[in-house]
């Protein structure tokens, strides 16, 4: 090991801070090189020197001092709880404030893009059954051609009124010919009946 | 019985309240922190002061402490916050004329020495100071942890909680300023 290498590991080697195989080479080295042992005895007296200047000489103890001020402080101040004990609480406390935020948040976003949508088409709904009832109290006008399609609900229940009579008492055809009755918009009368009943036409 | 035990058997029963543990730790280390504020700010009552509010401290958050390092780094790491608070305070209070530079000749001579040895101590001990003055915070601290406290490399580096390395390099540069400061001063 040369000397550059030597001197830049002094400091650590007089702390005894070098793996065991360095320790052993700088000392060797140092056996022999006169300049690094000179180098390493200033380090050390240097050291030494500045721990001797700076330490403290003769002190006083103050330790009835600090046990009186414990005491003072341990008279005013409330009873501690342990540390731990007082952050599980507080982590209690602000886990159930934090879920409570979110309830309310997951509420809030709930009504806007499902509530509000739900109340309005049940409003739309409802105002279309008044409409139909409102519809339905209108009695059908006498000219009104085969086909409106301002046919009254009463009109359209004594029509299939008289379908289902015509089915269980079928009558002689009679000479006139009866009108078609427009059938191709009965799916769109009567959206609940079947389409085999929207197409019974009675013929003369 | 409360001389035998280590240090963190010691702060478990100060947590619990025993002032008889508290004062055997108190005795344990007062020197030392001593010696680290008066290493730190050169002024003996300051240094005092200083340790007190550290052990006021310990007490204050004695719940706190964890026993799985070394009470010694967790104790020096309290007096480390009360030294850079304390020097962030003191240079406030100088900048803005309210504190006078401590008047450290007489904080460090002892009369009971003789006056040519009085005198060449304080050469040395203004040579000292100017290297310590000069030196980065964190490297004047590595050094006198290491040198004066006893503390090990591994507590130093908690303390300032830096790198292992970094401690190393802090403290070979102090030394070889000390060095080269006292180089001619003294024959060896």
């Amino acid at each position: 090991m040369d000397c550059n290498r030597v001197k830049q590991k002094l400091v650590r080697y007089m702390d005894r801070d070098l793996p065991p195989r360095q320790y052993q080479e700088v000392s060797e080295h140092l056996d022999h090189c006169y300049i690094c042992s000179e180098e390493l005895t200033e380090l050390v007296a240097a050291t030494d020197i500045a721990a001797s200047l700076l330490r403290c000489g003769t002190y006083r103890n103050r330790f009835s001092d600090l046990a009186a001020t414990i005491r003072t402080e341990s008279r005013l101040e409330r009873p501690t709880r342990p540390a731990s004990l007082f952050a599980m609480r507080r982590a209690v406390m602000m886990r159930g404030a934090c879920g409570g935020l979110a309830l309310a948040a997951a509420a809030v976003i709930f009504i806007t893009t499902l509530g509000l949508p739900a109340v309005h088409a049940i409003h739309s709904l409802h105002e279309t059954i008044q409409h139909e009832i409102q519809a339905a109290e209108t009695p059908v006008p006498a000219d009104s051609p085969v086909g409106n399609p301002v046919v009254s609900w009463s009109g359209r229940i004594r029509w299939a009124e008289s379908l289902n009579d015509r089915a269980l008492n079928p009558v002689e055809p009679q000479p006139e010919c009866i009108e078609d009755e427009p059938v191709s918009g009965g799916a769109q009368f009567f959206p609940t009946f079947s389409p085999s009943h929207t197409n019974v036409i009675v013929r003369a | 019985m409360f001389d035998t035990l280590s240090d963190a058997d010691l702060m478990l029963r100060v947590q619990l309240g025993h002032e008889r543990a508290f004062e055997v730790l108190y005795r344990r280390h007062y020197r030392a922190l001593l010696d680290f504020f008066f290493a730190m700010s050169r002024n003996r009552q300051a240094a005092e002061d200083m340790c007190h509010e550290t052990y006021l401290r310990l007490w204050r958050l004695r719940l706190r402490y964890q026993p799985s390092g070394s009470f010694r780094a967790y104790l020096f790491s309290i007096a480390r916050h009360i030294w850079m608070e304390s020097f962030r305070t003191t240079a406030k209070d100088m900048r803005l004329g309210v504190l006078q530079p401590p008047d450290e000749v007489d904080a460090l001579v002892d009369n009971t020495r003789r006056p040519d040895e009085a005198a060449s101590g304080a050469e040395m001990m203004d040579a000292v100071r100017r290297v310590l003055d000069e030196l980065p915070d964190e490297q004047r601290m590595a050094f006198v942890l290491r040198t004066i406290q006893g503390l090990s490399l591994e507590e130093v580096a908690e303390v300032l909680q830096c790198p292992l390395n970094t401690v190393r390099s802090r403290r070979i540069l102090a030394i070889r300023r000390l060095r080269d400061a006292l180089r001619g001063m003294f024959v060896l």
